[in-house]
């Protein structure tokens, strides 16, 4: 059973928007562009994120293979008495709204195989307004910034839920993060528990922690 | 990583008994620590590596996800390695080569040579930064541009030999660097009781990677460590054939009659490797 690690002040400073009482957890740590790609995770994170419009291609049965074994894992991990207690699971938007082309719906499709057969609900309760240019592409925003595109489904809106995870296969910065926290508290300012929780976290070796924070101010 | 600090400075800890109290328990560190406690020594242990520079870091502990099954193949397996570097690495087929820190020019060209070939051949070569044999072996995989790891006998903080000092920071910045050595005890204990931690390592090195190879070693050298451990571990042990001409040595018919294959040219490993299972 692989354990579920939670972000410390060891490895907060590879994520500079996060904030001591953020509660985040993750299960790998993805190192991206180092030219080697041998280890399961690298593969499986790999996979995971093939682009949408490889539809039909040869190698795309991964990406559906992957999301079943994202899904596995992050469930093992998880205490079933805590998933039996119904806490809400809410997918981050990917960079692209439901509607565009590129669409890629792999985070619910993760949250449905995790989630099976307990008493966990999923909500995709944050919509994108706008489509946005893919973060791995380079084009970054605040998360103040990145919360104006975010809004919340209405109609999903009448239960409370007891508790939010805001689930994310990649957890960088901490930006989309604290962007949908805050979407989430404005609707409810007396506040509900939000945690994360993120199939990976990325690990730049080559950055250290001052120059991130000199790049995100 | 705090609880596994303050467990090691506990009086009379190794690795055995470390890995025996884990077992016994069916516990990580963590759960044998009061969490204050454990904070401190990690705030402790940080502080230690940030002084040397060492800054970026990681650690894996037996749990999580990307801890490497096969390291559970040690007789005393680490609960808890610290890196730096790329991890990938580590999944990658890999080969040690180790062998005396005072070797003859033929031991050191040899290992250079078998560096070579098997950087050709796509394994990353793994040695333990010791002088002699281990750093011909990395110095030659990286000039050809292979991939190394280098698994060493102290905390990520210090380098031994002190002339290894730049090899071993271009082995975290663009290999992987890899220690088991508890941080906090290493700086309260002085260097009788620290070398003991250097064959600790080979039986990582050898759980580590697909096989060993030996170029060299006198009938107490610390490298049969990890010859033992290779053994042992069920992974696959080189002897280069000078080892076997040299009629002083006893070891190397003791561990061929084990199962070492006895290398007289880079064909006999490139065939065995070949066979060897590919978890490995």
């Amino acid at each position: 059973m692989p354990m579920l690690l939670q972000i410390d002040d060891l490895t907060r400073p590879n994520h500079p928007y996060l904030q001591a009482q953020d509660e985040c957890h993750y299960l790998l740590e993805y190192t991206p562009k180092q030219g080697y790609n041998f280890s399961a995770t690298n593969q499986l994170i790999l996979n995971l994120k093939k682009s949408p419009d490889r539809q039909g291609k040869s190698d795309y049965h991964y990406k559906a293979e992957a999301i079943l074994q994202a899904g596995d894992m992050l469930r093992s991990s998880l205490n079933e008495e805590w998933l039996a207690s119904g806490p809400t699971f809410v997918p981050i938007p990917c960079s692209k709204s439901k509607t565009h082309l590129l669409y890629d719906d792999r985070m619910i499709r993760v949250l449905r195989r995790l989630t099976r057969g307990s008493a966990a609900d999923v909500r995709e309760l944050i919509v994108q307004t706008e489509d946005l240019e893919c973060f791995h592409e380079g084009y970054r925003l605040r998360p103040d910034q990145l919360a104006r595109y975010y809004e919340l489904d209405t109609e999903l809106l009448e239960d409370s839920p007891r508790e939010v995870v805001l689930f994310d296969d990649m957890l960088t910065t901490g930006c989309h993060f604290k962007a949908a926290q805050s979407a989430i508290l404005q609707h409810w300012p007396d506040g509900v528990p939000i945690a994360g929780i993120f199939l990976a976290r990325v690990v730049r070796p080559e950055v250290s922690t001052e120059n991130l924070l000199d790049f995100f101010g | 990583m705090g609880s596994y600090e303050f467990l090691w400075t506990q009086a009379g800890q190794t690795f055995k008994r470390i890995a025996e109290r884990f077992k016994r328990e069916n516990a990580r560190p963590s759960h044998l620590v009061l969490p204050a406690v454990a904070e401190q020594c990690a705030r402790e242990t940080r502080d230690l590596l940030h002084k040397s520079k060492v800054v970026n870091f990681g650690i894996r502990i037996y749990g999580m996800a990307d801890y490497p099954q096969r390291l559970r193949d040690a007789q005393y397996p680490v609960d808890l390695l610290y890196f730096q570097g790329s991890w990938d690495l580590a999944e990658s087929p890999s080969v040690a080569i180790v062998g005396t820190r005072s070797p003859s020019d033929e031991g050191k060209a040899l290992a250079a040579r078998l560096a070579e070939r098997l950087v050709e051949d796509r394994f990353t070569v793994v040695s333990g930064l010791a002088a002699g044999i281990d750093t011909a072996a990395l110095e030659a995989a990286i000039a050809c541009g292979g991939a190394t790891i280098a698994v060493i006998g102290t905390p990520l903080s210090n380098a031994y030999p002190p002339a290894n000092t730049e090899l071993q920071s271009r082995i975290a910045r663009e290999h992987l660097l890899i220690s088991q050595i508890p941080v906090l005890q290493y700086s309260r204990q002085d260097w009788r009781r620290n070398r003991s931690f250097f064959p600790q390592r080979n039986i990582t090195m050898s759980a580590l990677t697909r096989a060993t190879i030996i170029i060299e070693a006198g009938d107490t050298s610390g490298t049969l460590m990890q010859a033992r451990a290779a053994v042992d571990q069920g992974r696959q042990l080189f002897i280069m054939d000078s080892c076997f001409r040299n009629s002083h040595l006893r070891w190397p018919a003791q561990y061929e009659a084990e199962g070492a294959i006895r290398v007289r040219e880079y064909e006999d490993i490139k065939a065995h490797l070949a066979n060897a299972s590919p978890d490995r």
